[in-house]
């Protein structure tokens, strides 16, 4: 796919950075040189260049691009911009927001899809702290999620029939992450891998360490929760 | 003679480690770190022990007196990275 980020700060050259790295074609743009020299050699093209301006930014040629991203901080440019690129007919523009107020705004003139990186870094880092045992969450729909939890030490040694897991707490394992021990490169250094057990069968025994992916219900994940000790 | 001793040690603790039997691994690296407090690799292999229990405050010690005692020790810096970002 083709992909156009323009303003290159720590999240537009990450997403930059990212995209290429997986393959795509992109673009980044930045007003100053200084960054677009950075992320130059790791993308397709570097561009510097003051979005803000109509006759540049339309001899872009962005109307081709899968997705512009609008990755600016100034809440009047990232809007002026997002204006201008839909104005122009590109079909998709990610932008984003700094606030409510901001993602609001962007919807409004037409951003196909808003991202709040602070405030999603926010909550991820808030979960962590307050969870040091679950390493990650998603909400599937309001009340149910996925989450991945360290198997509280106890269930070490059993298998899923055993502890049955569904019974006592209404969750469902649908994957393991177990970390494997192994030697490294010629033999003279230990590391451990991680492998997934997706759906795993009633006779998986857990491993000291093993990560449980479980789906739930919000109130049942938090049942296993506790068993940690985690308030 | 003790050196001997203590790589004789840190052999059979990587054999439990790679046998998954983490809790021996465990108790023979403390027998090695006490012998030889300058031992690098008995405290990554800790960090390690740690790491896989998903302690992560641990294995984050570990890896920094392993580092302490052998700043260029890759591994120990990359699961040092590892165990203190949150992702």
């Amino acid at each position: 796919m083709q992909f156009c980020v323009i303003g290159l700060g720590r999240f537009g050259s990450a997403v930059a950075r990212t995209l290429a790295d997986l393959g795509h074609e992109v673009l980044a743009v930045d007003r100053e040189e200084e960054p677009v020299a950075e992320v130059e050699p790791y993308v397709t093209q570097g561009v510097v260049l003051d979005a803000t301006q109509e006759k540049a930014l339309q001899n872009l040629g962005l109307r081709e691009f899968d997705w512009v991203i609008v990755a600016i901080g100034d809440l009047e440019s990232s809007i002026l911009i997002t204006v201008l690129l839909k104005e122009m007919g590109v079909p998709r523009v990610l932008a984003k927001a700094l606030s409510t107020i901001h993602a609001k705004i962007l919807r409004k003139v037409g951003a196909d899809r808003v991202v709040f990186p602070e405030r999603d870094m926010g909550q991820r880092v808030a979960r962590s702290l307050a969870s040091p045992m679950v390493f990650d969450y998603l909400e599937l729909t309001p009340g149910y999620s996925i989450v991945e939890i360290a198997a509280p030490r106890e269930f070490a040694g059993q298998t899923l029939k055993d502890l049955r897991i569904r019974n006592r707490f209404g969750v469902t394992v649908i994957a393991i992450r177990r970390k494997m021990p192994e030697l490294k490169e010629g033999g003279s250094s230990l590391d451990f891998k991680e492998i997934p057990i997706i759906s795993p069968t009633p006779d998986e025994e857990i491993h000291e360490g093993d990560i449980l992916v479980v789906l739930g219900k919000n109130e049942d994940i938090e049942k296993l929760r506790k068993i940690h000790g985690e308030e | 003679m003790e050196k001997n001793d203590v790589r004789q040690l840190l052999e059979e603790a990587k054999f439990y480690f790679l046998n998954r039997n983490l809790d021996e691994a465990e108790r023979i690296l403390n027998q090695v770190v006490e012998k030889d407090p300058t031992s690098a690799e008995g405290f990554y292999l800790l960090g390690l022990i740690a790491e896989i229990r998903n302690r992560r405050d641990e294995a984050r010690a570990y890896f920094e007196k392993a580092l302490s005692l052998q700043p260029d020790y890759r591994e120990a810096q990359e699961h040092l990275d590892r165990v203190t970002e949150i992702h």
